[in-house]
């Protein structure tokens, strides 16, 4: 019961932190550019950034024997709607990869300590 | 701040330095005669079987024509031809790899890293010019379960010399960390809540994990070792799995394994 409890305030948490971030891609719709391909080109290089940072905190994981599984899945299906031309489908994608790779590292991060809380004595 | 951090690091070398495993164990065994008083600690064996007298029952019906059976009598035929070399597994292995299984894993010196019975088997291999097995495949299934068949009955006896505290430090630590989205460790499982229901499962005691594999599982329609268990287990927290007989699994099979000293051997069995 604790756990579920712990489950879901996580999940709120993870909701409300992933709601606040700032829109990125605010300012590509604020230009008033009449260049369309620049403005499609910024889009993409926002996505881009958004995925690097991603892919460095999955690394990070990773190389802790704490990546998650949800992390490599939203890691492909944003570079897959970048691929295709679908920025925004991209930037959302890519948000919420690079938002649960930080939660593991943070997680990670947590454990390297927490563990030993748990040993029976 | 600074003391603080100070203290921290102080009690770190410190636990690292007085990292016992035989405590551990005594202090794990006693977890579970607290948290199950009515199971002896030697049922554990059965896993969730020793927990529930229903399932028990049905579980004990197909024990009566063991699904693993097959697989025992063609590892016993794998085990003993011959390499193209002339040599065989019986070369590579102690009493000619006949009732060893309670040693497994053990921390091996020369390499300084622990070697699991399949990955024995494997350098087995390596060692005679054979090509590597899959570890979820049916041979490396076949032949580990016929040695563990001649393993019956044994009791498990895994050392932890002073060079291999580190290795089964991390396994240590590998079950007790918190992983993957649901933010579980084994232990929130296997200990927190064991003999409770997970999915219509019954959550099994870590004493006793290690005792009866490889394992049939209807799941599976096959034969597998402990780490493929492992790699589901990981899975199903959200957490990514690791590699078969990565150092990291094979660390965790080690500390499990010394957590189950004493206990008798009884693999293959079979699971749901
Ligand atoms: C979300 C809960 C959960 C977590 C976390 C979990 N397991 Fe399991 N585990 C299960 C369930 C359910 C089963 C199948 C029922 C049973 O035998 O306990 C199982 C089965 C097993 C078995 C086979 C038991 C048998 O009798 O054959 C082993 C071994 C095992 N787990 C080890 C681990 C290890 C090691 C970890 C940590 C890496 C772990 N588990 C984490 C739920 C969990």
């Amino acid at each position: 019961m604790k756990h579920l409890k712990l489950i879901v305030s996580t999940g709120l948490l993870l909701l409300v932190l992933g709601c606040a971030e700032p829109g990125r891609n605010a300012e590509v719709g604020t230009s008033d550019s009449v260049d369309e391909s620049v403005d499609v080109q910024d889009a993409s290089n926002d996505v881009r950034s958004i995925l690097d940072q991603a892919e460095s905190a999955y690394a990070a994981a990773k190389a802790k024997n704490h990546a998650w599984v949800i992390t490599g899945r939203l890691l492909t299906s944003a570079s897959e709607a970048l691929e295709a031309g679908n920025e925004a489908a991209a930037m959302v994608e890519a948000k919420r990869a690079l938002f649960t790779a930080q939660a593991s590292v943070t997680q990670a991060n947590k454990e390297e300590t927490a563990w030993r809380g748990r040993v029976p004595k | 701040m600074k003391a603080g951090l100070f203290i921290l690091m102080f009690l770190g070398i410190a636990s690292q330095a007085v990292a016992d495993p035989e405590a551990d164990r005594v202090a794990f065994e006693k977890f579970y005669k607290e948290r199950l008083p009515g199971i002896e600690i030697a049922a554990h064996k059965d896993g969730a079987y020793a927990l529930d007298a229903a399932k028990r029952e049905q579980w004990l019906e197909i024990e009566d024509f063991p699904p693993y059976e097959i697989a025992v009598d063609e590892g016993e035929s794998l085990f003993s031809v011959a390499f193209a070399n002339g040599k065989s597994y019986t070369d590579c292995f102690a009493n000619g790899g006949m009732g060893i299984k309670q040693t497994y894993p053990y921390f091996d010196l020369d390499r300084g890293e622990v070697i699991t019975l399949e990955l024995a088997i494997n350098n087995c291999r390596d060692a005679n010019d054979e090509a590597q097995l899959d570890y979820m495949g049916e041979e490396m299934g076949n032949i580990s379960a016929y040695m563990a068949f001649t393993s019956r009955g044994n009791k498990f006896d895994i050392k932890v010399p002073e060079e291999a505290v580190e290795a089964y430090e991390q396994g240590k630590r590998f079950y007790y960390e918190r992983r993957g989205q649901l933010d579980f460790a084994c232990s929130s499982c296997h200990m927190d809540i064991v003999g409770g229901l997970l999915r219509a499962e019954i959550l099994s005691a870590s004493i006793g994990h290690a005792t009866h594999w490889p394992t049939y599982r209807f799941k599976w329609e096959q034969i597998g070792g402990i780490q493929r268990r492992f790699l589901q287990c990981n899975e199903q927290v959200g957490a990514e799995s690791l590699a078969q007989q990565s150092k990291a699994y094979r660390n965790l099979e080690y500390f499990l394994t010394y957590m189950n000293n004493g206990m008798e051997l009884n693999g293959p069995a079979s699971r749901r």
